[in-house]
């Protein structure tokens, strides 16, 4: 449990985290990473679904899953003029999931939502209608953390639906240096953020093979509040202009979010999902200061392999993953979208003869673009994600 | 397994602390950062400027003999007369031990050896001519605070006890020596001889003081000489002996507190002439658009800010972080024979120019208009700064109307007659000139 006081300072340094609440995580559970984070239609069978909360119907009885993982990413930061590089660890969530009932599941998660990590050193911006400048030293840092509690209940054989309610909590630390004319303004800014969200979802199987689902996260408002320190420099002395005050601030709207996904399997060892999911940001109330927000879309899409059921060799016995993800992003800077696109490949390994698997995956993406006021972001990603299956711990006891 | 778990949960402990130093040279959407909190530059802040006229001025205790007068151009006739009160260590003849020999003293002559301290001011390639006058009237000031001010006179006998008429060359001489009537010597040598005078009040009975005065006819420049090291020396010898040693007695101003000058202007017919009282103020609409500032004569220069509450509308929350206000010399007001200062003293006064203190930056130091000297064709760049930027924020958040105003003068205000004309905002070419920075958080 160690690792759940990380959550709250995961680290992920992004130029876009100065937006909104900053970068939002893509952390999902299980082997999804390795399918392009696709699975709307896929059932919590041998691995918490986080995708869809209608999945948990599917839950086999006295199966206890839990699953955590963490990321390692390599990325490289290129604007026109220059590149760099950077590598961060983080956790990526903590879940656990168990049948209620022959009929329903349950399921708590813990995951960063976004992280506000940035560092802005001397930039050096025009003051409006002058020829002169002054100069922006800005770092942020915080995020918010995404509590879920989800519940998925299967009517009959062929359908499940599920909602999930959210916890959405945290706050973010924006300290700002200004050097104008010979004075040096500090801003310090904590934001902090609570809200509760709402998911339904639901999943029908069609036949044994073929499985569609869809997902609508309720738009709503997350409250924020800020207490604010304004210091000035001038003549080499530091004099405040306001100490800790509390004032509310704009809230952070999240949108409406549908999601649509089919899984269907072919010849017994070939899985394809296929997820489409529209967020309509465009039309949320959210502030100007956050950002400008435009309506994205998703699309994913991911194959699994795995050769045979009962296979002697372990060899035999894991499954090898491949997906896309491609998005519209959420964000317009400048007028300019910034939009996200990957590949991952991954491998499914299993631990002992139970669900238990440890998922490895592999993706490479590309984020934003190079341009006057942009940079692009290329990313090499490893996620480990170790999916745990009670009946092993049972096991254990036994022997 | 559990060993595999292990290795698993240290792994991801490892990846949670770990991460590159991010060095912040990569950021996104300027446009956006400036969003949150704006950082605007105002210049065009209505500034009024208007001339004072300070009705007194302490001249005494400054350290400076300051006489002469001149012509000015610009702000009338400019006079400065000295008045002092002068003693001695010892008001006796040298070895006074038995009084046949001091019988055989004899006076020889006196004479007033004035020392420059460099100060000049006006036209030194001219004549100037300047009279020693004996006080009729007792070095005391009429006043509780015991200062003379630069309107305080004394009265004086007429005749001229010696006179100088020269060519000051204040920065290559050292002293200028006055021969002085041989009457006036022979008269005080006799006082002490014949032990009249004895001690200081018996001397200052007898020489209330001296004051010298320039003559009207000669009107081109003041100079400055020392309090300290001026004198008036008396040589007296040994009658009929070889010897040609001479002895002094040197009567110097040993309290400077009573040496002022009395420093006039005569503002008839210029533009300055309607310049009221002490308490009220000559808008720059009235003298072409100028302010003006003279040291000695208390003429000072006053900038208000009158719309400096209204910040407070521009944002819900803002500051002023910094501000300059930047004062322009007039073209042509200023030369070599009316050199610029290199700094503007500034004081903080209220709507009546009663002077609250100094103007003070953030740190509590008094804050100076400093001389930009880079000159070009027009002389666009000659200017004084002010960093204004704290006084105005309190300004801005002063709760009461009452503005405060800052009043300019020249350094060395009660000692000198420097003078300067400033441009106001409606100025043709030496407009003067404010810049405030403003943020809002």
């Amino acid at each position: 449990m160690m690792s759940l006081s990380s959550f709250s300072q995961s680290i992920s340094s992004s130029p876009y985290s100065l937006y909104g609440v900053g970068s939002l995580y893509d952390s999902d559970f299980g082997y999804l990473p390795s399918i392009g984070s696709s699975g709307i239609a896929l059932p919590s069978d041998t691995f918490i679904n986080n995708l869809n909360p209608a999945s948990l119907g599917f839950m086999y009885q006295n199966h206890f899953l839990f699953d955590i993982g963490g990321k390692a990413i390599a990325t490289t930061y290129e604007s026109g003029s220059r590149s760099e590089k950077r590598n961060n660890f983080q956790f990526s969530h903590l879940a656990f999931a168990f049948p209620v009932t022959k009929n329903s599941g349950f399921s708590v998660s813990m995951r960063p939502y976004s992280s506000s990590v940035f560092k802005i050193s001397n930039l050096k911006l025009p003051i409006a209608d002058s020829q002169e400048y002054y100069y922006v030293t800005a770092q942020g840092s915080g995020g918010l953390n995404n509590l879920d509690f989800s519940y998925g209940y299967k009517f009959g054989k062929k359908l499940t639906l599920g909602a999930t309610a959210t916890v959405l909590f945290g706050n973010t630390v924006d300290e700002r240096s200004f050097l104008i004319s010979n004075s040096i303004t500090t801003i310090n800014k904590k934001t902090n953020y609570s809200g509760v969200r709402a998911t339904l979802g639901a999943q029908y199987k069609i036949d044994s093979t073929f499985t569609i689902g869809s997902t609508f996260k309720i738009p709503t408002r997350v409250k924020a509040s800020k207490i604010q320190s304004v210091t000035s420099i001038a003549d080499e002395v530091q004099s405040s202009i306001e100490t800790d005050q509390a004032s509310n601030t704009d809230d952070y709207y999240m949108p409406l979010e549908i999601g649509f996904g089919v899984s269907k399997r072919f010849k017994n060892n070939l899985n394809l999902t296929l997820d489409y999911e529209k967020s309509l940001w465009g039309d949320t109330k959210q502030s100007d200061l956050y950002g400008d927000f435009v309506n994205q879309d998703r699309f994913a899409l991911g194959f699994t392999y795995s050769s045979k059921k009962n296979a002697r060799k372990y060899w035999d016995r894991v499954g090898y993953a491949a997906g896309i993800n491609y998005d519209t992003g959420y964000l317009e800077v400048d007028s300019q979208r910034v939009k996200n696109a990957s590949f991952s490949v991954g491998l499914n390994l299993p631990i002992d003869n139970t669900f238990s698997s440890l998922n490895v995956s592999y993706s490479y993406g590309q984020k934003g673009r190079i341009a006057d006021d942009l940079i692009k972001e290329n990313y090499h990603k490893i996620s480990l994600n170790l999916s745990l299956d009670g009946i092993w711990f049972v096991k254990r006891k036994i022997e | 397994m559990h060993k595999f778990i292990l290795i698993l949960l240290f792994v991801l402990t490892i990846f949670s602390c770990g991460t590159d130093t991010d060095t912040g040279e990569f950021t996104v959407g300027s446009d956006y950062l400036a969003l949150s909190n704006k950082v605007i530059m105002i210049d065009t802040v209505t500034v009024d400027m208007s001339t004072i006229n300070f009705d007194s001025l302490a001249t005494s205790n400054r350290s400076r003999i300051l006489i002469g007068n001149y012509d000015d151009p610009i702000f009338g006739k400019v006079k400065s007369d000295s008045y002092f009160q002068l003693s001695t260590s010892v008001y006796a003849l040298s070895s006074v031990g038995s009084d046949t020999e001091s019988v055989n003293y004899v006076f020889d002559s006196i004479s007033m050896i004035l020392k420059y301290d460099r100060y000049y001011y006006g036209d030194t390639t001219r004549v100037q001519t300047f009279n020693i006058h004996r006080l009729t009237q007792k070095v005391k000031p009429n006043t509780e605070d015991n200062n003379f001010y630069n309107n305080s006179t004394l009265t004086y006998s007429p005749e001229s006890l010696g006179t100088i008429s020269f060519k000051p060359r204040p920065k290559e001489k050292d002293s200028i020596n006055i021969q002085m009537s041989k009457e006036f010597g022979e008269a005080l040598f006799q006082k002490i001889k014949k032990r009249e005078v004895t001690d200081f009040d018996s001397f200052t009975e007898y020489l209330k003081g001296l004051v010298l005065v320039p003559e009207n006819s000669t009107s081109s420049n003041v100079i400055g000489f020392s309090v300290s090291s001026s004198k008036v020396r008396l040589y007296y010898s040994k009658y009929q002996t070889d010897s040609e040693t001479p002895f002094i007695i040197d009567f110097t101003i040993l309290d400077a507190t009573k040496q002022f000058n009395s420093i006039s202007l005569n503002k008839t017919g210029t533009i300055l002439q309607n310049l009221p009282i002490s308490s009220s103020n000559l808008s720059s609409t009235l003298t072409n658009n100028q302010g003006f500032i003279q040291s000695g004569t208390g003429v000072a220069c006053r900038v208000d800010f009158p719309n400096i509450k209204q910040f407070k509308n521009i944002a819900a929350n803002g500051a002023i972080v910094d501000a300059e206000l930047i004062l322009k010399p007039v073209n042509n007001s200023y030369s070599e024979k009316y050199p610029l200062a290199d700094s503007l003293t500034v004081y903080v006064g209220d709507n009546l120019n009663r002077i609250s203190g100094t103007l003070v930056n953030a740190a509590g130091t008094s804050v100076y208009g400093k001389l930009n000297k880079k000159s070009d064709e027009f002389n666009e760049n000659v200017g004084y700064s002010i960093s204004v930027g704290n006084f105005l924020q309190k300004e801005m958040l002063k709760q009461s109307d009452s503005r405060s105003s800052l009043i300019l003068t020249l350094p060395g205000i009660a000692q000198s007659v420097n003078r300067i004309v400033l441009g106001d905002q409606k100025h043709l070419n030496n407009k003067i000139q404010l810049k405030i920075y403003y943020i809002s958080y």
